[in-house]
């Protein structure tokens, strides 16, 4: 057996597929939370984590080994099973959304014809886990930040889902490898401007994040659906958060930015760079801005959102039956 | 859809830039965090630190062993031994204990020393693993005050 016939052989495909997700999922969950901490610091004029490795690079696994070593603590009056399932529902399919994410021209697990459609309903189940969480904790604080959370990720899927249909509108397609090509002589970004902010606002609200994180209010809620979690358990919550802004962003940049494509450096560099940027900016966002009422978030999001991407797939519609 | 509708969203887009601006300017400005067991803040002169007892130009404790400082100590933290040698009127220091687990540093004893024997040093850091490192005796008072 040649070397092209092991590579081409579906099990090394799958080994070699979930090794590499493992890996940047891996390196992002240390990379995100570290700059997180960093950018954190310095908006406040502090200098964050310094101690670890250099100017505190390795803090993350440090948090990482102590959260592994720590007891897992199933509280009392909690439903067992749930308790248990509800991490991991809410983190597998994060993995499962790096599947169709192309990193480079090559670099793809699968390359699927609804890539999109995928991407979008995979990430729906990780709500589940969520309010599994709530629910099965037993716990005020966790049921009230579960429905919330609810809420505001049924809110908020709508006007996600009208800008990204404006992208599919123009390119006319649902394959993300198509949708990048589609973006050989121009960015996506600069024909649907008005898409990619309410992509990226939404985006920030279905991560939970400040000003969206209602559901994990800590002055009001304690720490939302994950207050009885602790240990491992908690680590995997906290970890799929990370994930997911990774996920969101590599799908801004897959969506509006070009995808991988980029002169100079290779399609993988430029990939990064892209959704590191976009990483930061939702950081940045995080530490520039106060949290919203649950009801400002509601009414920001049908009353201005929705309208506006609305909107704007009208006039996208519009213009691509013109032209 | 009124007047006041879209005057709001142009006041949201106003003031989530200018929120956004001045956040990232925060992001350059030098940071005032003291990495504190590397870099030591300068201490005022003044500071009331940790009790030590002074000693003259030959060395010799200016302590008289009057017993003022550990009446007026309102934590009681300080407590001596004195002895009275042989054919002397003079009474002297045997033992002298400071604990610093109970000393409030106040500064009433330095105030009340009628021969100005005692005084704070500028030595903050007093933290020990065991609470018995916390008393302060004749032997160590010089040494851990610096
Ligand atoms: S500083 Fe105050 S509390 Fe401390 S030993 Fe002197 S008198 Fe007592
Ligand atoms: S008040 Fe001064 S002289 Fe009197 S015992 Fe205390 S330190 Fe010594």
């Amino acid at each position: 057996m040649d070397l092209a016939m092991i590579a081409d052989s579906i099990i090394v495909k799958v080994i070699l597929s979930i090794a590499g997700v493992m890996i940047v999922f891996t390196i992002n969950a240390l990379f995100a939370t570290w700059l997180e901490r960093k950018v954190a610091g310095h908006i406040q004029l502090r200098l964050g984590p310094m101690e670890v490795g250099f100017h505190g690079v390795l803090q993350g696994a440090a948090d990482g080994l102590k959260l592994i070593a720590k007891e897992i603590i199933t509280p009392k009056g909690v439903d067992k099973k749930l308790f248990a399932l509800a991490p991991y529902l809410a983190f597998f399919p994060t993995l499962l959304m790096f599947v169709v994410i192309p990193f480079s021209d090559k670099l793809q697990v699968r390359d699927l014809n609804i890539g999109l459609l995928y991407f979008f309903s995979i990430s729906c189940i990780a709500t589940i886990g969520i309010f599994m969480a709530g629910w099965a904790s037993n716990n005020k604080y966790s049921l009230m930040g579960a429905v919330r959370s609810i809420a505001q990720s049924i809110a908020y899927e709508i006007p996600i889902i009208l800008s990204i249909l404006s992208v599919v509108i123009i390119t006319q397609s649902l394959k993300l490898s198509e949708i990048v090509s589609y973006q050989s002589k121009f960015w996506i970004v600069l024909v649907q401007p008005v898409a990619f902010v309410v992509y990226v606002i939404s985006a920030i609200a279905e991560l939970n994040r400040t000003p969206f994180d209602i559901p994990e209010a800590e002055s009001e809620l304690v720490a939302g659906f994950h207050t009885e979690y602790s240990g491992m358990r908690f680590a995997v919550f906290f970890m799929a958060e990370y994930t997911n802004i990774f996920l969101v962003s590599a799908m801004a940049t897959t969506l509006f930015l070009g995808g991988w494509r980029g002169p100079f450096f290779p399609p993988v560099v430029w990939f990064f760079i892209k959704t590191y940027a976009l990483v930061f900016f939702i950081i940045w966002v995080r530490w520039a801005f106060p949290r919203l009422r649950p009801d400002q978030l509601m009414s920001f999001c049908w009353k201005f959102l929705t309208p506006v991407a609305l909107l704007n797939l009208l006039i996208t519609t519009f213009f691509m039956k013109i032209f | 859809m009124n007047a006041s509708y879209f005057n709001k969203v142009n006041i949201g887009i106003k003031t989530v830039i200018k929120g956004l601006a001045l956040s990232i300017s925060y992001l350059f400005k030098k940071p005032v965090t003291l990495q504190y067991p590397h870099e030591k803040k300068r201490i005022a002169q003044r500071y009331r630190g940790s009790i030590r007892l002074k000693r003259n130009e030959e060395g010799a404790l200016k302590c008289i062993a009057c017993g003022s400082c550990e009446k007026i100590c309102p934590a009681g933290a300080i407590k001596m031994v004195t002895v009275t040698p042989e054919g002397s009127k003079k009474k002297q220091l045997s033992e002298f204990y400071v604990d610093l687990g109970l000393c409030i540093y106040c500064g009433l004893c330095v105030d009340t020393c009628p021969v100005d024997a005692i005084e704070h040093s500028i030595v903050y850091e007093v933290a020990e693993r065991k609470k018995d490192g916390l008393i302060l005796r004749l032997d160590n008072l010089g040494e851990k005050n610096v």
